[in-house]
């Protein structure tokens, strides 16, 4: 499996606030792996892997398949589209950026900018360079109001356009990054378990989860059907950038960050780090002192509680349409995942 | 003309940095119909003789910027990211999360996520010199194989019809440029002379040599116009909006335009049932405010396109502003050239 073009198709699909064109492209990638891949009722992507054995645990493979997103609110009289945001849209990088309005069918728009010959008469307005609030900004679809309004209704999901790029061999440019990342590190684990003929001690059960952007509710639900034994979720963190503070960041390029929050489970966690010790796979650590944010949470407090770890592939600009991740940290997630299975659950 | 249009917004063109679109524009002039004799001053601008059917009774000068808004490096951090300054004026508030070439390398304007912000800085726009290009390179050694200070980088940004829309980078002026490659297509009726001008995003400075060495009686400026008639903003400070034809200037922040040139051309509009409008505020400026300055002093007139999101990676005109702005400068040319009294 070759992990640029793989990213490529996974980033270049939409998933949106409840869109399902990422999902049915991961689920026919998740396909080739798995025996049944099902979407459930809220369109989690859930695929199983039986080890054959009577009675073995379960170890669940988490990362979301959805990405920041906005929802129409609303059309003015000029055609223009007004939106609500589906997760934490980083409303710095909204002004001109474009997208792709998914009414009855795909319309391409560009979120209004004001130009600068202009902006001297805003000067109460602008000091501080005070954004407008997101659902203040219009999207010029190019249409009329009339059109407008045939063509796209209340509820219809806008995502950015796909701009997936390499900045060199390693690194990766492109919206929805969080988590494609994860989704391709999930996929390229299974691609080395079956390359080597892995007979893990467990069943597998891999599950692209919906909703994680509006507060990990995907999750949840799959946790609570896949009732595992085990699990380890893989999303995106935080890559350091010259303005953040080094301490709360990983380096982009030098392996996963192995997670360590209370909300995880200690032994996991050390497993973890003495594989990818013993493997010699780059990895950092990332410690946080409450919950991380991460559908890890969710799948942990399933029915009467899911051990859980969380491995997280680096990221920079995240929810921005232009976020940078590094293709040899998706390759060290998929390793130290793949070498945790085949080392086996029920030494744990 | 889409074509036109297409291919020159295709090629980067920053202010100072025009080799590539007037390569195009001399390759196109080249292939005319028409008789013309090419020039390329000192500052780069392209100046074309054109011979029309019939001599002209005052010489006429229709000018379009070839430059563009972009970026100049201005350094490389030891982490390998690029500093950078803006060329001409770009607004902070559309420069977060995109994405650039540079030297024909891609890289991306970011910073820390949108979650390790304080309050108040999640909803601000990022001052220009807090930001940085990220070229994937991860020390200064690597970054400077592909990129070193001095070299300039434009928003990427692909061509796009949407309906009756156009979008794409740096429509702001390769619109007007198309425009006047049109018109020199064939041979018009009367002698004119185009200029395609250099440095206008930085002051209207290509204009000004291109002028003197002209020394024209009447120029007609063909440049993109601030259509703010968007999400949001009130009718009254719309200055133009698109799709009602090409922009008519009585005034804006460099020039007070000839009175007599606007009239003739609201009223040739008017006549001949060409959508035209007036623009209604007092803002911007164009390569006018350099010609009517030069030499002894030049009668102008500015026809423009009313565009969307100026200076940003999204620029936005309309198809049928084009075809309107292309009628009236045809019918403009041979007014101007012989057919009206203007003294």
């Amino acid at each position: 499996m070759d992990i640029i073009s793989c990213l490529e198709r996974l980033c270049s699909a939409s998933g949106a606030g409840g869109i399902s064109q990422a999902c049915d492209v991961a689920g026919k990638m998740l396909d080739r792996y798995c025996e049944d891949v099902r979407l459930d009722a809220l369109g989690n992507v859930i695929g199983v892997i039986k080890s054959g054995r009577e009675g073995a645990p379960v170890l669940m493979l988490e990362a979301h398949i959805d990405e920041i997103g906005l929802i129409v609110t609303n059309i003015d009289d000029d055609g223009f589209v007004y939106t609500a945001p589906c997760g934490g849209v980083d409303v710095r990088a909204l002004p001109a950026a474009e997208v792709i309005v998914h009414g009855d069918r795909p319309y391409y728009g560009v979120f209004c900018s004001t130009p600068p010959h202009l902006a001297d008469r805003d000067k109460e307005k602008d000091k501080k360079g005070e954004l407008p609030k997101i659902n203040d900004i219009g999207i010029d679809v190019g249409m009329d109001a009339k059109t407008a309004r045939n063509c796209i209704k209340k509820g219809d999901r806008v995502s950015f356009c796909p701009n997936f790029t390499l900045l060199n061999q390693n690194r990766i440019s492109s919206k929805a990054l969080d988590n494609r990342a994860g989704v391709a590190a999930i996929l390229y684990c299974l691609d080395l378990l079956k390359k080597e003929k892995v007979e893990p001690d467990c069943d597998i059960a891999v599950v692209f989860a919906v909703q994680e952007e509006l507060g990990c509710r995907g999750s949840a639900v799959s946790a609570y059907r896949v009732n595992p034994d085990y699990a380890v979720a893989v999303d995106v963190s935080f890559a350091r950038t010259p303005d953040s503070e080094p301490a709360k960041c990983g380096e982009l390029g030098k392996g996963a960050m192995i997670g360590w929050s209370p909300t995880l489970n200690e032994k996991m966690t050390r497993r973890l780090k003495i594989i990818a010790e013993k493997h010699q796979i780059p990895c950092q650590h990332e410690v946080m002192g409450g919950v991380t944010g991460t559908d890890a949470e969710s799948i942990s407090d399933a029915r009467t509680g899911v051990r859980t770890a969380l491995l997280s592939v680096p990221l920079r600009y995240m929810h921005t349409p232009c976020e940078v991740a590094d293709k040899r940290d998706i390759e060290s997630a998929a390793r130290l995942l793949a070498c945790f299975i085949k080392e086996g659950v029920s030494a744990l | 003309m889409i074509d036109l249009i297409k291919e020159l917004c295709g090629l980067p063109g920053v202010s100072g940095r025009e080799g590539a679109v007037r390569e195009y524009i001399l390759e196109k002039l080249s292939v005319s119909s028409a008789k013309i004799k090419t020039r390329v001053d000192p500052l780069g601008n392209v100046i074309a003789e054109v011979t029309g059917r019939s001599r002209t009774r005052r010489s006429l000068l229709l000018a379009a910027h070839m430059d563009e808004v972009g970026f100049i490096i201005t350094g490389v951090t030891d982490e390998g990211f690029l500093r950078f300054a803006s060329v001409g004026g770009i607004d902070e508030q559309v420069v977060y999360g995109r994405r650039v070439i540079v030297n024909g390398h891609p890289g991306v304007i970011g910073g820390k996520a949108t979650h390790q912000l304080e309050k108040d800085e999640k909803n601000s726009a990022v001052p220009l010199d807090k930001l940085l290009i990220d070229i994937g390179a991860d020390s200064r050694g690597e970054a400077i194989k592909k990129a070193e200070p001095g070299d300039v980088a434009v928003f990427e940004s692909g061509f796009k019809e949407i309906g009756g829309l156009i979008k794409a980078r740096a429509l702001d002026n390769r619109a007007g440029c198309a425009l006047l490659l049109k018109l020199a297509e064939t041979t018009p009726e009367y002698d004119l002379t185009l200029a395609f001008t250099v440095q206008e995003e930085v002051g209207l400075r290509g204009a000004k040599t291109a002028a003197y060495g002209i020394n024209p009686d009447i120029a007609i400026v063909v440049d993109s116009t601030t259509a703010a008639d968007t999400a949001g903003v009130p009718k009254e400070k719309q200055v133009c909006r698109i799709g009602k034809g090409p922009v008519i200037s009585f005034m804006d922040n460099r020039t007070l335009y000839d009175k007599k040139l606007f009239d003739i051309i609201l009223d040739a509009a008017k006549t001949t049932n060409i959508k035209a409008q007036v623009k209604s505020a007092v803002v911007g400026g164009n390569d006018a405010g350099a010609i009517h300055l030069s030499k002894c002093g030049v009668r102008v007139a500015a026809v423009s396109l009313p565009c969307r999101y100026l200076h940003s990676a999204s620029c936005m005109i309309s198809k049928g502003d084009l075809e309107e702005t292309l009628k009236l400068l045809e019918r403009l040319i041979p007014l101007f050239a012989a057919e009206v009294e203007i003294d």
